[in-house]
This record gives structure tokens, C-alpha cells and sequence, in this order.
């Protein structure tokens, strides 16, 4: 059975990196307490005046400065989560096929399990990190259930078998 | 659903290996077959009957369950 839409399995690889690279500077944000740990600012000429300028930044002598490193990452992340999740494995028959579909079903469920439970329970400006780490979580609860289902479940059962025998 | 794979690979004196590799799946899908955690599509199914030179009745029955 050939499954459509998926990218070739030699991709794979830069999506770990990719994934990898943002997760560990997200958590490296967390430990201090910032979205991002650091500052890429760009400056570009920006001709129009009054307002708050593009992006949500001031305009200084028709200039402005943006801080893009929010942007990188998120782009960073969105890019190596769908990469993982949607790269071929080595042998992609339907028996993997079939996971892949129950582990997005399963993400999918699991993702707004949690942001039901979110809105009752957070509010304000928390609600608004919630929204952002939403952007990720339904990718990465997929490849969290996928590999489970794929390589961690079976490798469990074939070590519970081998001490039962 | 029950089926005779081990039985027939038994007889042919073939791996899993080498029957995943004969009908394009990979080996744990052979193994998953085999230990009745996965059915097969019917068009896999036919497949791996051809390889034993069976039909997909010989095969594969259908399980209480199903």
C-alpha cells in the first residue's frame, strides 16, 4: 500500500535536528523565564509614519527594529515537528500506514482533551502561552503516540514475552 | 483473525525476513501478522497466500472476534 503526501524518509534526519534544536532552546526559555533565551533584532527602513510601524515595533527615523528570534524558532519547530511526523520510515507498508492515521486520530483527541481543560482552568495572559504551545502540541502528540505505537510498545511486549518464557 | 503463517514458513523454510522481503512490508509487520496483532488489507493477504502457493481461505480464518 503507498501512502500519498509524505515526504521521503532521508528527511527524517533534519527534522530531528530541527526538532531538537527548538525544543532544547524553548526549555532553555523556560529556565529563564522568557519565551526565547535571546535577542536577533534586524533593522529595515520603514517609510511610513504614526502607528506602531509593522510587527507590532516603533518606527525611529524611518527605521525599524524587530526582534526575529521568536519567529526563527517557531518557525524552526513547526518545520522539524511536521518533518518528523510526516517523513517516510524505511519501509512504510500499511501496517504503518494504519498508525500513523490512529496516532494523528489520537493526537488530535488528546490535543483538545487538553485545550478544553485549559480554558476552564486558565485564564488571562497564561491562556495566551497556552495558545502558543498549542501551535506544537498536536505534532508532537502524534509522534509521541506513533513511535510509541511503532517501536517502544512492541519492543516492551517482546521483552514481557521473552521473561514470561 | 488466526492464520498459518509460522506453519508455512515452517514448511517453505523461510524467515520473516525473507517474506516481508518477498511481499514489500517490513519484517515487524510479518511478525505482527503472524502474532494475530495486525490484519492484514486483503490485497497483503493474497500476497502472502501466492508466496505459499495457497489460497487467502488456506491461509488466514476468521477469528471470533472479527
Amino acid at each position: 500500500m503507498k501512502t500519498k503526501y509524505l515526504l521521503p524518509h532521508h528527511y527524517q534526519i533534519f527534522g530531528w535536528v530541527a526538532t531538537v534544536l527548538g525544543l532544547s532552546i524553548m526549555f532553555w526559555g523556560l529556565l529563564i523565564g522568557e519565551a526565547v533565551p535571546f535577542k536577533l533584532e534586524i533593522s529595515f527602513p520603514w517609510p511610513f509614519t504614526g502607528g506602531k510601524g509593522f510587527l507590532d515595533s516603533p518606527v525611529y527615523n524611518g527605521m525599524i527594529t524587530h526582534d526575529i528570534a521568536d519567529e526563527l524558532l517557531c518557525i524552526l519547530m513547526i518545520t522539524g515537528l511536521f518533518i518528523v511526523a510526516f517523513s517516510r520510515q524505511k519501509i512504510e507498508d500499511e501496517r504503518i500506514a494504519q498508525i500513523r492515521l490512529e496516532a494523528l486520530q489520537w493526537g488530535i483527541y488528546a490535543n483538545y482533551i487538553m485545550l478544553f481543560v485549559c480554558v476552564l482552568l486558565i485564564y488571562g495572559g497564561s491562556f495566551l502561552m497556552v495558545l502558543s504551545y498549542n501551535m506544537f502540541t498536536p505534532l508532537l502528540i502524534f509522534i509521541a503516540r506513533f513511535y510509541w505505537l511503532l517501536t517502544i510498545r512492541p519492543a516492551l511486549q517482546a521483552r514481557k514475552e521473552r521473561s514470561l518464557s | 483473525m488466526k492464520n498459518r503463517i509460522r506453519i508455512e514458513r515452517a514448511i517453505m523454510n523461510i524467515t520473516q525476513a525473507d517474506l516481508a522481503d518477498r511481499v514489500q512490508v517490513s519484517r515487524q509487520t510479518i511478525n505482527a501478522i503472524e502474532a494475530g496483532k495486525y490484519s492484514p488489507t486483503l490485497a497483503l493477504g493474497m500476497k502472502i497466500a501466492q508466496q505459499f502457493e495457497k489460497t487467502v481461505n488456506e491461509v488466514f480464518e476468521l477469528d471470533e472476534g472479527d
